[in-house]
């Protein structure tokens, strides 16, 4: 449906210039015509654009990146520093619980009564409710 | 088919620390950056303003897509190569941005393309129809007639910014163009 014409019409709306021997052709071809009417609109716009637009300088736009390149550095060494603060707590919770876990399941079951597996059981909870607390908190800062 | 993503660019969600700036810089040097910028900011300012519909978004886009570029480190066989890349990287902004705002009404391609300067006003009146006209459009056929008639660029470059096939380009383009120019025409409503 297109014509071969259309690259060299292209090349001359660009230009600015149509050939008279162009001009004629494009008068009789309507895929020609089309693509004048189209192209042609498309470079109006296009070179109003370029004249409008307001742009920043190019130092201002370097200097805007590096603001913001320094900005997101800061964010992701704020976020390690939270993540290895969770991670201490979540290994000092791990350490209370191994070390001190089966001497207060005994002294429950001593003093209180209380079932030892009860007590193991209660502190898994505790441990898990605290470690999916850690995590939420870490979720949401993020 | 077009949410293809063009040259691997997975950039988004990236963030920059210190030694991968270096990186950037030594990619592409301050002088070299500035030059490159002078060339193209305008062009890709056109180009987002009129694919986006909207040029105050533009602005904020020119600025997401040099700042995406700026950390896109590549070897580039060219400058046509690297314009490429910086034309790809721009439809990705406007796409990530509609997809974050779909359905948010934006200002109309006419409003404001009447510029201070009160040209002509048959061809006020021909720039109205046009960017009625490109507001009829997919965005991907508003991509395809900007590129291959504003921008001047090769089905294959295009094939290359947009993620398509270049075997398609020739009829897609076509089609849009018919729209388009069915629409300037009043052949269509």
């Amino acid at each position: 449906m297109s014509c071969p014409h259309e690259d060299q019409l292209l090349d001359a709306l660009r230009r600015g210039f149509i050939a008279a021997e162009l001009e004629e052709h494009v008068a009789s071809c309507p895929s020609c015509t089309e693509l004048r009417l189209v192209a042609g609109a498309l470079l109006d716009d296009r070179a109003d654009a370029i004249a409008t637009a307001d742009v920043p300088a190019a130092g201002a736009m370097l200097w805007r990146m590096r603001v913001r390149a320094r900005r997101e550095a800061e964010a992701r060494a704020r976020q390690s520093l939270l993540l290895g603060h969770a991670a201490t707590l979540a290994v000092a919770i791990a350490l209370v619980a191994f070390f001190f876990g089966p001497i207060l399941a005994a002294s429950a079951h001593q003093f209180a009564g209380i079932d030892r597996p009860l007590v193991i059981a209660v502190a898994a909870s505790l441990l898990l409710a605290a470690a999916t607390a850690i995590g939420g908190w870490m979720v949401v800062r993020r | 088919m077009i949410e293809k993503m063009p040259f691997s660019l997975v950039l988004r969600g990236a963030t920059l620390d210190g030694a991968a700036l270096d990186d950037a810089r030594a990619a592409m040097s301050d002088d070299e950056f500035r030059a490159f910028y002078e060339r193209t900011a305008r062009p890709l300012w056109a180009y987002l303003s009129r694919i986006s519909g909207n040029r105050h978004d533009a602005d904020d886009f020119l600025q997401e897509t040099y700042y995406r570029f700026y950390r896109y480190r590549a070897e580039y066989e060219s400058e046509s190569h690297r314009r490429n890349t910086l034309f790809a990287i721009a439809t990705n902004v406007v796409r990530d941005a509609a997809r974050r705002t779909k359905g948010r009404h934006s200002v109309p391609l006419d409003h404001d393309l009447v510029t201070p300067e009160a040209p002509a006003e048959h061809r006020v009146m021909v720039r109205s129809d046009l960017a009625r006209a490109m507001e009829q459009l997919q965005p991907a056929q508003r991509e395809l007639l900007w590129l291959a008639y504003g921008q001047g660029a090769s089905h294959a470059e295009i094939a290359a910014i947009l993620g398509l096939e270049a075997v398609s380009i020739r009829t897609l383009l076509l089609r849009a163009r018919r729209k388009v120019a069915a629409i300037l025409t009043g052949k269509s409503s």
